[in-house]
């Protein structure tokens, strides 16, 4: 071979191969058709990652709830899946103890429900809920159901992702279609815009008329953050496992710039970011509202694993000067110890339990005290 | 701007896409301003540094060679200087939006306005008084004038390097002696920022002269040859640590961009992308996971730890290289080799022939030699090797860490060389099982070498060689598993090194046939796919 056509003749071989891959990949780890299937193995998920959130949508979304899969029906705000973990009535013995938030707390619920017989534990979350769509659920249920007591969970990880409005755009390897509220600061108080619709039928509405979509999207563009047509919108790429993982890159890296301004490994969460000063402020009104509707209000702080105790650090000033009842996970799982953490980065189940002890002590004392103060009181 | 980003990316089409069309000597011009831009879009006022060094060096070499300067080019030095001092020290750079995103104005603390008027100031002075004194200078005694500009290149080489990476360790170092007699000298630290590259441009220029003081090498007339020597983009920030008597001759030659080039540098390339992105920054998280724990690690933890970190600094310093001689291919020229799998090392003085080889050479060429090298008695030849690797060490950086490390080889040396002289017979033994052993126990040697280097302290340096003692078996493991394309991109990596070093380092398209080449090059683009999604993490060897 000429030496001058030799890179183009390598140049070929390296596509042709590349090609090869890309059909091979789609070949061997097709991921399942049925949206019921929910364990592909790990590398069928894996090389599924990069695919468009539309695109995702689209293989997980069918007419009816019964074909599509499960996890298209959890977190809607409106047409809530909570989860009573005790079978016992509620009453003055029994207080209505709500947890919201992510798996962490549904978790948490659990355990306690099974330590302590006596409580009434709900709980009502979604998966990988961030700090925003636990105080709107909070705010939605307390309609539907009064609680002595309201447990916020807000973990680490959700803190850079306050200003996105749906699972959609939280978190892109792994898509959830529910949405919530895109909360902003409007004059030193808390304030909120509602999406386009806030329920499973609502989101079957948008998703089946094209006309209806673009709204949504152009709504998204508007309010969400995280929102990016690069990693939303559907197109033709999806059909190549080379690009889906090179949009997952990008989907990466785009994260890790969003998210910069607010959260840094080392100097832990900027205070003067808009998350933060959302956060608190959800913080302080939550536990406002809680107070005003009799509630007993308290904070679950999640400390995500490697990200230390920047969580609780840059709270913890606002929880004390705000009176506000609070329980870090730190104290029981220091965050820089993995053997806390099972490997999907929830806690392992003895420290979960520890947890729920934790928390069940902190009702408890603040319960009896607010009894024996309303028993003065009359 | 380092290699593994999109910025770079965009940096290196433009560079090259104008570099391709211009004259030789244009060429040479915009080489050396894009190497500044490349530079200075870290931190642009560092780059007084390097055209102080590059000044001092140049009219040094002139100086011991001719004892005079063209006065075209002591005028054009001159007034580079002086304005660089201007341009890069007084003005506010952090005023302006695309340098406020790179400088950290609180870790440079030194280089504040005030401080900037003061050095400009001082830099006008010394460049009065030079060409003031210049005539007296030329026609001083030969020998006396070759001494002078020599030790003034050398100790003003140095003192920039030493003001900048080991005051603070000197200062600390004395802090806790004073405090030992019971005294409190409060804090002793100043808030330096130590700029990226020194340690390697700073050695380059003083090979220079050296190299000209010997009469190795005649010195350039041309400053912006001798300046593009130095800061030449593809190696100033991380080497490697190239001789003038190798590159000066390619940047005055007329340069011809081959097919052979151009293939040489885009394998060289992939595969410098792929140990960084893929297996460097692929185990990052599990290594620092290991070194940065806060509880009591496993054995596994430790053994992987270790390991891990053997594999992630090779592939990430050793990946740099890569990219660098690629790129220099691509634009024409040839840099020395840096590393040649140096993991296939059976003993210490092999390895250091493998290992970061135009550091080691440089040491060899003039530390060790002028020391009095390998000849004289024993006790002279272990002198000069443990002074010769603890300042490898010291290079490194201003810690206990690196010199202990430094001097864990030197022992290492001395113990082989023992060895040998005890040995009957110089002859290898061919068998390859004990030609693997061999291998492997000096792999594990090197691991245990490299906890020195990577541990935050001496506690912690004692506390994995205690799990890695005491708590043998423990196979339960806490750290963070490296990534996807980390764990399908070590037997790539592993075949490649193979392949490599056997064929002695031949390139791959002249010892495999194309399709089989190509399917490895087909596999690490895929794999680097797979790897972008990992945190990208700055290469490890910009700190020295």
């Amino acid at each position: 071979m000429k030496e001058k056509s030799k890179p183009y003749a390598a140049l070929l071989w390296i596509v042709a191969y590349l090609a090869v891959f890309d059909i091979a990949i789609n070949i061997v780890f097709r991921y399942p058709k049925d949206p019921r299937n929910i364990s592909p193995s790990t590398l069928q998920q894996f090389f599924e990652y990069g695919r468009s959130v539309e695109g995702k949508l689209v293989r997980m979304t069918r007419k009816t709830e019964e074909e599509s899969a499960p996890i298209v029906a959890t977190g809607w705000l409106r047409d809530p899946r909570v989860k009573t973990f005790s079978n016992i009535q509620a009453g003055a013995n029994n207080p209505v103890v709500t947890v919201y938030g992510m798996s962490h707390s549904v978790q948490l619920a659990e355990d306690m429900a099974k330590i302590d017989k006596s409580l009434a534990v709900r709980s009502f979350g979604a998966p990988g809920a961030v700090p925003t769509w636990s105080y709107a659920a909070y705010l939605s249920d307390r309609e539907r159901q009064y609680s002595e007591v309201v447990v916020l969970a807000i973990m680490t990880r959700g803190v850079p992702l306050i200003c996105t409005t749906s699972g959609t755009t939280n978190h892109f390897d792994s898509v959830w279609p529910y949405t919530y509220p895109r909360f902003i600061i409007d004059n030193g108080t808390l304030d909120s815009v509602s999406p386009p619709f806030v329920s499973l039928d609502g989101y079957r509405e948008y998703f089946y008329d094209s006309t209806k979509w673009k709204t949504y999207v152009k709504w998204l563009r508007e309010y969400d953050k995280y929102y990016d047509p690069i990693l939303f919108q559907r197109t033709f790429l999806d059909n190549s496992s080379l690009l889906r993982m090179l949009r997952r890159a990008y989907a990466y890296s785009s994260e890790r710039k969003k998210g910069a301004g607010v959260y840094d490994d080392q100097k832990g969460f900027n205070a003067l970011s808009d998350e933060v000063r959302i956060l608190k402020s959800i913080m302080v009104t939550f536990s406002a509202e809680a107070r005003r509707n009799h509630s007993l209000p308290i904070i679950y702080i999640v400390n995500n694993v490697f990200m230390g105790d920047h969580l609780y650090r840059i709270l913890e000033p606002t929880l004390s000067a705000q009176k506000i009842l609070f329980l870090s996970s730190h104290e029981i799982c220091p965050p820089n110890d993995p053997r806390n953490y099972l490997p999907d980065s929830h806690f392992v189940p003895s420290k979960n339990l520890e947890l729920a002890k934790a928390m069940i002590k902190i009702i408890r004392e603040n319960m009896s005290a607010r009894t024996s103060i309303d028993s003065k009181k009359r | 701007m380092p290699f593994n980003s999109t910025s770079f990316l965009i940096f290196f089409i433009i560079v090259y896409a104008i570099y391709r069309i211009l004259p030789h000597r244009a060429q040479n011009i915009f080489l050396l301003i894009a190497s500044y831009v490349f530079y200075g879009w870290w931190d642009i006022r560092f780059l007084f540094l390097i055209i102080m060094s590059t000044s001092l060096d140049f009219t040094s070499g002139l100086m011991i060679n001719e004892g005079s300067i063209p006065k075209k080019q002591r005028y054009a030095v001159s007034s580079w200087v002086v304005l660089s001092a201007f341009f890069l020290l007084v003005v506010k750079w952090t005023k302006l939006s695309a340098q406020a995103i790179s400088l950290k104005p609180s870790s440079t603390q030194l280089f504040s306005w005030k401080t900037g008027w003061l050095i400009f100031f001082a830099v006008v002075l010394i460049t009065l008084i030079f060409n003031f004194f210049y005539g007296r200078l030329s026609r001083s005694e030969v020998s006396r004038r070759k001494r002078f500009f020599l030790i003034l290149s050398i100790t003003g080489n140095l003192s920039i390097l030493c003001f900048f990476k080991y005051f603070n360790f000197f200062l600390e170092n004395l802090g806790a002696i004073v405090r030992d007699f019971g005294l409190n000298p409060g804090s002793l630290h100043l808030n330096i920022f130590l700029p990226v590259g020194i340690s390697f441009y700073t050695f380059m220029t003083m090979s220079y002269t050296i190299d000209v003081y010997r009469g190795k090498l005649a010195p350039t007339k041309k400053f912006h040859e001798y300046a593009l020597f130095v800061a030449f983009f593809p190696k100033l920030l991380a080497g490697p640590i190239e001789r003038a008597v190798n590159f000066l001759p390619q940047i005055t030659k007329k340069r011809n961009i081959t097919t052979d080039h151009v293939m040489r540098g885009l394998q060289q390339i992939l595969y410098g992308l792929f140990k960084k992105i893929v297996i460097a920054d692929g185990v990052a998280k599990t290594v620092s996971g290991a070194f940065a724990a806060t509880y009591q690690l496993s054995w596994a933890d430790a053994v992987v730890g270790t390991v891990l970190f053997t594999f992630q600094i090779y592939c990430d310093f050793s990946g740099y290289s890569d990219i660098a001689i690629g790129t220099a291919n691509l634009l024409g020229f040839d840099l020395m080799r840096n590393f040649n799998f140096p993991y296939f090392a059976r003993n210490p003085s092999e390895f250091w022939g493998r290992w970061h080889i135009s550091l080691s050479s440089w040491f060899r060429d003039y530390v060790f030699f002028p020391l009095g090298g390998p000849y004289g008695s024993a006790f002279r030849w272990i002198r000069n090797v443990l002074v010769t690797f603890l300042l490898v060490g010291l290079w490194h950086g201003a810690a206990w860490n690196y010199i202990l490390w430094g001097l864990y080889h030197g022992i290492l040396l001395c113990l082989h060389r023992i060895k040998e002289s005890l040995r009957s017979t110089r002859k290898r033994s061919k068998n390859p099982i004990i030609k693997y052993v061999t291998i492997l126990g000096f792999f594990i040697l090197t691991s245990l070498g490299w906890i020195l280097f990577r541990a935050h302290s001496i506690s912690q340096i004692m506390d994995i060689l205690r799990v890695l003692v005491r708590d043998v078996g423990n196979l339960k493991l806490n750290v963070e598993m490296p990534t996807k394309a980390a764990l399908l991109g070590f037997p790539v990596f592993l075949i490649m090194e193979f392949l490599g070093n056997y064929s002695r380092g031949k390139r791959m398209d002249k010892v495999i046939p194309m399709p089989i080449w190509t399917a490895a090059c087909a596999a690490m683009i895929f794999l680097i796919i797979l790897g972008l999604a990992n945190v990208p993490t700055s290469f490890i060897y910009f700190v020295f």
